[in-house]
């Protein structure tokens, strides 16, 4: 059963699940709440677990269980470092969507 | 019909009845129960709803992506908007969407399942069949519906939509939905007998009336509706084609629609053809109603199905004040700097101002046809000249009065000739001096910066490609596919691939030492001798001939890398490693080592051989560069969309 990668308009689809969602961070609070802007320009908020925080305008990838409430509790991240092509991922994500056999 | 349970009254009873005769559509937003739901992977949801009265099975398109939550069994639902589908010989009812009133609810009434006279068991006593189905009438014989007293509705209203629309009332008030205001207007009677509803298409064009059917998003299109209404913006328009085969004969001109939820292409064929043609002009907003034929989209436009446009097909213009609500074309617009991101053949958005623009000329291509072609120099503001090059229609119809116009351009394909440039892709579209803001700074930019000292930039021969020549990007199984190398000139070509294994003996030759003379030298008894220049040489100078195996997803090949590219790769000379081979072999095979497992961008040189009585293709590498593979990306998900 994999992870699916989504982006803000997807998350609706997955509550209660767990997916993987790329972005770009906005804004990081002290008290773990991250907000992303996802792969479609659309925004995330994050509750971070495993980490205290991030700098802003990094790309990262979050795997996280999504709320109710359409947040997501991360349970792990990877940094991407703060160049990416984001708008070539969000077709991916779309893709991966599409055709979830290959992925 | 009375009401059992206080509850009955959330519910829209008769409305499950309506369904099965063809009187749905003038309930406007009904209030059902979920009583089960099936949810089937990439199918419409399939649902089991009350009206308090009867149950009976809906679809719903879209998987609920459009709402907040997802609807629980037991829950209250208010539809939106819906369509009632025939299928076979009775109704479907499809819901486009719903709001959901009450997360979970009591059963309210007592349901009993509706029965439908096609494929399933009858019981016979059921009193919606006592009365035939109607079809194409417009329910004037209303009694059937237990009750209903306020005799010969009709099913719209004449210019509203779905959303204010007429609400069936049975004689019972209990039914009236709390809070909508429309509760009076049930007894609106037809006004104009020859109204036309849905169930009797106008053949042909009617003169911009609007009637009163609800819009759909064109995002919700899908084969589980066949009769719907879409409100668009001709995108693109092609020319009028005809074939002639075995089957006979015939003509068709297609074309893109747009509305704010997304986009179709349309064909229309024949007769349709012949209707639409002048009627659809591009970028202008025309009201369809159509009796849909949907079927898998094989264009690039961006949506699961494409449509055609047949003899039931009715098109209107939009007169009325909706035009500016139905959005233009949007551009995804890449500036002329960027276009080294941008690999050979992936399609992109381009806004730049004509610089200057050759005529239109007539040549002969080399299949002996003719054919028009015209040179553009687009230039903006990020200081790039890039040519742009138009053929047939478009090439002939540019407007050649107008100097340094500002164009914009949907579906420009990247070449890599003369480094980059540009012509138009099958389905692109120009709109000149567009009143579109960016255009506007387009021109202002224009205006008062450039001149004629202004210097651009271009693009050379060189990008990753050799003078100019246009490298295909080509995986290695397509070597032996197409044959690559059997001609008389030698093929290139480019491959992304991954070094697997390098060959650690023969890596080089002895070559002679003269200047620009790289021949075999062979040793005797004066020294390493090169026949060509008559010399003789105390050493040789080492030169490259490394062996290596390329792989990719598709194959692997072996490739042979000469002096220049080798030194670049390995990092040492040949002589180097001659000298370190001696001295340090485990050292040597290390550094040769380091290449597998890495990857480039290689552009290849494929040329066939005769070895020993056998047929080989030898591939040589041209050039090497690390991958880009924001450029790659993008390529490959430009062929992936037209796919």
């Amino acid at each position: 059963m994999n992870t699916p990668r989504v982006n803000s308009e997807l998350i609706g689809n997955f509550k209660g699940k767990t997916v993987r969602i790329v972005g770009r961070v906005l804004s990081s609070m002290e008290d773990g709440t991250t907000i992303l802007e996802s792969s479609d320009g659309g925004q995330v908020k994050v509750k971070l677990t495993s980490t205290n925080g991030f700098q802003q305008d990094l790309y990262v990838e979050v795997i996280g269980k999504v709320e109710s409430d359409m947040s997501i509790i991360e349970s792990s991240t990877v940094e991407f470092g703060d160049a990416m092509d984001i708008d070539s991922y969000n077709k991916m994500v779309l893709l991966s969507l599409q055709f979830p056999d290959l992925f | 019909m009375g009401s059992n349970n206080t509850n009955t009254n959330l519910l829209t009873q008769g409305f499950v009845n309506a369904i099965y005769n063809n009187e749905a559509k003038s309930y406007s937003k009904p209030v059902v129960q979920l009583v089960r739901i099936k949810k089937i992977p990439n199918k419409p949801v399939k649902m089991l709803i009350s009206d308090g009265v009867e149950t009976t099975v809906a679809m719903m398109v879209n998987n609920f992506s459009e709402m907040q939550d997802e609807p629980q069994e037991s829950a209250v639902l208010r539809i939106e908007s819906f369509v009632i589908n025939s299928v076979q010989d009775s109704n479907l009812l499809v819901i486009l969407s719903m709001t959901i009133l009450q997360a979970q609810a009591e059963k309210i009434g007592n349901p009993t399942p509706h029965f439908r006279s096609a494929g399933q068991d009858r019981n016979g006593n059921n009193e919606a069949f006592a009365n035939q189905k109607m079809k194409n009438t417009n329910s004037m014989n209303s009694g059937q519906f237990g009750g209903s007293n306020m005799g010969n509705l009709n099913d719209t209203n004449n210019g509203q939509r779905s959303v204010g629309g007429v609400m069936k009332n049975n004689g019972n008030t209990n039914n009236m939905r709390p809070g909508n205001g429309n509760q009076n207007q049930f007894m609106q009677r037809n006004q104009s007998t020859n109204f036309n509803n849905s169930n009797q298409p106008l053949r042909g064009v009617s003169s911009g009336a609007n009637v009163g059917v609800p819009i759909f998003p064109i995002k919700s299109l899908s084969p589980y509706q066949n009769k719907w209404t879409i409100r668009a913006r001709v995108l693109q328009k092609s020319e009028m084609r005809s074939w002639k085969n075995a089957r006979g004969e015939g003509k068709l001109f297609s074309l893109t629609f747009k509305d704010e939820t997304g986009e179709i292409r349309a064909t229309a064929f024949n007769d349709a053809a012949t209707q639409f043609f002048d009627l659809l002009q591009e970028n202008q907003v025309t009201l369809s109603i159509n009796d849909l034929v949907l079927s898998d989209n094989s264009s690039s436009v961006d949506n699961e199905y494409e449509m055609s446009l047949d003899a039931s097909t009715t098109i209107t213009l939009c007169t009325d004040g909706t035009n500016a609500s139905v959005p233009g074309v949007e551009y995804n617009r890449v500036l002329l700097g960027e276009l080294g991101n941008y690999e050979k053949d992936t399609v992109i958005d381009i806004i730049a101002v004509v610089k200057s623009f050759g005529d239109s000329q007539t040549l002969i291509s080399k299949a002996q046809k003719e054919y028009v072609r015209r040179d553009l120099v687009l230039v903006d503001e990020s200081n790039y000249s890039v040519r742009f090059t138009l053929f047939g229609k478009q090439a002939e119809q540019y407007n050649g009065n107008e100097q340094n116009q500002v164009i914009a351009v949907k579906g420009v394909k990247v070449n890599d000739f003369g480094g980059r440039s540009l012509t138009m892709d099958f389905n692109g579209s120009i709109q000149s001096n567009p009143d579109l803001t960016i255009a506007h700074k387009l021109r202002g930019w224009f205006d008062s910066e450039v001149n004629e000292h202004t210097n651009f930039q271009t693009y050379s021969g060189d990008i990753g490609s050799g003078g100019g020549k246009t490298v295909e990007s080509k995986v290695i199984s397509q070597i032996t596919d197409e044959n690559l190398g059997s001609k008389d000139k030698p093929d290139y070509f480019q491959v992304h691939g991954t070094i697997s294994f390098v060959k650690m003996e023969n890596i080089s030759y002895t070559a002679c030492q003269s200047d620009g003379c790289n021949k075999k030298v062979t040793e005797d008894h004066s020294g390493w001798r090169c026949e060509k220049c008559d010399k003789s040489w105390p050493e040789p100078d080492y030169r490259y001939t490394l062996n290596v195996s390329v792989m990719d997803h598709t194959g692997n090949c072996w490739v042979s890398i000469f002096n220049e590219l080798g030194c670049q790769l390995v990092g040492k000379t040949a002589n180097e490693m001659v000298q370190l081979k001696d001295h340090n072999e485990a050292e040597y095979q290390a550094i040769l080592s380091k290449l597998i497992f890495q990857s480039f961008t290689m552009k290849l040189r494929a040329k066939q051989e005769n070895w020993q009585d056998e047929v080989k293709v030898k591939l040589t590498m041209a050039g090497v560069s690390p991958i880009n593979y924001e450029a790659e990306n993008k390529r490959l998900l430009s062929l992936i969309s037209r796919y």
